[in-house]
Parts: structure tokens; sequence; C-alpha cells
């Protein structure tokens, strides 16, 4: 069997033993970074069917209560009625006296 | 007779360490493919040494450096490897198509984000021949025929230069390269037909004493 000669001028440009095994480590460290990310497990178990639809519902609802500001703000006006704790009050006491 | 048909057992040993592992078939890498999209490490690492070899021979030529084909490469491999779920196998488009796609358009991209004509300086100049019995002879003409390759393709239009790559380098047939850069089949035979010629005279000539 005779050999393309250009093939064979192509074989030169092949990666050493010492270069592929570095790419080998640095390709499958990327790799496994990538497939151990929340999102990409979370998207992979949605695709794999291993997550239910209610699920993601409920997922999704509780992100966007958290995030609501309809949910916030009883909070945040809830905090202007509290008063600071006795500590602090002792701190900002003589700044606010005349 | 040619300087590309001397070769030493040196560089045959080298050339074996290198070359791709043994060839598989299609059959075996689709189990692959699936064994890896479940998740199996083992599957993935398969894949890849089963064909870097063929990514880095295409792609090498397309980048200016031997780093920045390194990086292609590695990038084209985790892509192929992170969206494997998105790869369906076609009856009679081959997996390794596939792979030289990404790996084409992984190229064309650090070439564009460089915005420099991929021409190997570091290549131009082609070490003197050593015709003594020194194994590191042999070596040097390994050294000689890549810088030589190397510099006739950059020769090329990048058209040209991306079809005889994906054609020699990758080992795709001319209609898996017309998928693979969009060109029609008839265009890539021809391109292929016209410079292979070309090509291996002027490598001849670069590597006259």
């Amino acid at each position: 069997m005779t050999t393309d000669p250009l093939d064979s001028a192509f074989s030169s440009l092949e990666p050493t033993p010492d270069a592929r095994r570095r790419m080998r480590l640095s390709v499958l460290a990327a790799v496994e970074a990538e497939q151990t990310s929340l999102f990409t497990v979370w998207w992979r178990a949605l695709a794999g069917g291993r997550v239910g639809p209610i699920a993601l519902v409920v997922a999704a609802t509780a992100v966007v209560l958290i995030t609501s500001p309809a949910v916030a703000l009883p909070f945040l006006v809830a905090k202007q009625f509290i008063a600071p704790p006795a500590e602090l009050a002792v701190l900002v006491t003589p700044a606010l006296s005349p | 007779m040619t300087h590309l048909a001397v070769i030493d057992p040196l560089v045959r040993l080298f050339a074996l360490l290198a070359s791709d592992g043994p060839t598989l078939s299609e059959d075996a890498v689709q189990r692959l493919v699936e064994a890896a999209k479940e998740g199996d490490s083992s599957a993935a690492r398969e894949l890849y040494d089963a064909y870097v070899a063929r990514v880095l021979r295409a792609v090498r030529p397309l980048c200016r450096s031997e780093a920045e084909a390194e990086d292609v490469a590695q990038e084209t491999f985790v892509t192929v490897l992170t969206k494997l779920h998105t790869y369906q196998h076609r009856p009679g488009a081959r997996f390794i198509a596939w792979v030289l796609t990404i790996a084409r358009n992984t190229a064309h991209r650090s070439a564009r984000h460089r915005r420099v004509v991929p021409v190997d300086t570091d290549t131009l100049h082609l070490p003197d021949r050593d015709d003594g019995a020194d194994p590191t002879a042999a070596a040097l003409d390994h050294v000689r025929e890549k810088a030589a390759l190397l510099q006739a393709l950059s020769e090329l239009p990048e058209r040209d230069r991306t079809v005889v790559s994906l054609r020699w380098g990758g080992g795709l047939k001319a209609p898996e390269v017309a998928r693979a850069t969009g060109l029609k089949p008839d265009l890539v035979r021809k391109i292929c037909q016209r410079r292979r010629p070309q090509l291996l005279a002027r490598i001849e000539e670069l590597l006259q004493p």
C-alpha cells in the first residue's frame, strides 16, 4: 500500500506524546468543570426528565418571589421602624447632639 | 529519492507514538459518543485520543504558531465534549466531520481575533540539512519537512489552505470538506486536484539543499 506523500507531510504536524498528554489533562479538567457547574447539572437533569415540570414551576416561582419588590418592600418598610441596637445608639448619639 | 521518502526509523517511531490511536470503526465511535453523553469520562478520553492528532493536523496550517494551534485544538475538544448532547448521528456522516467543522470554526474565530495573516514566521527559516549518521539528523529532517509544509501552505489563499488542511490534515472526504466549509463538492475536488501537485512541488523545492 502506497502512502500519499502529502498525507505523510501532514503527519509532521501531529503533536508529540508529551503535548498530547498535556492537552488531554487540560481538556478533561475544563470539561469536568463545565459538567459539574450548577446550571449544567440542573439543565441536564431537566432535559433528561429527572426533574419534573412541577419542580421547575416551583423553583421558578420561588426565584420570582424572592426577587420581587412586592416581597422585598414590606421588609424594607419594617426595617425603618426597627430601632438600632443599643451599642450603635451610644456611638451615634454624641455626633447627633448639638 | 525524494526528501519526503526519506523517513528514518526514529521518525517512524516518533510518528507512531504521536499519531492517532487504533483506528475505530464508525459504530465503535458512535458507542463511545453515547457513553460520553452519559458522562463516561473514559469514553471522552478515548474520543480525545482517537482524534487529537487529526484535529492538530487540520488546524495547525490555519494558526500562526504551535501554541495557538494547541489552544484551538483544546478549545475544539472542550466544545465537542460539552456539546455532545447536541450531536445527532446521521447515516453516512462521520463523527470526525462534525469535530473538524467545530475545529475549523474555532480556528477561524481565533484568526479573526488576532487579525493577522496566519503565516508562521518561526518556520520561514528552514534549518540546514545534516547528512551525517547522527540520529538527530532524522529529527532535523522532520523539522525541515514540517517547516517546508507550513511555508508552502502559508502561500495558498485562505480558502484553499482550509480545504487542503481538512482534506489531507483532517482526512475528510470531498463532500465532508464541502459541508464543513460551505463550498460546493465539485469546487472542493477542483481545489484539491489543483493544489496537491503544486504543494508537493513547492515542498520539494523548499527542501532542496
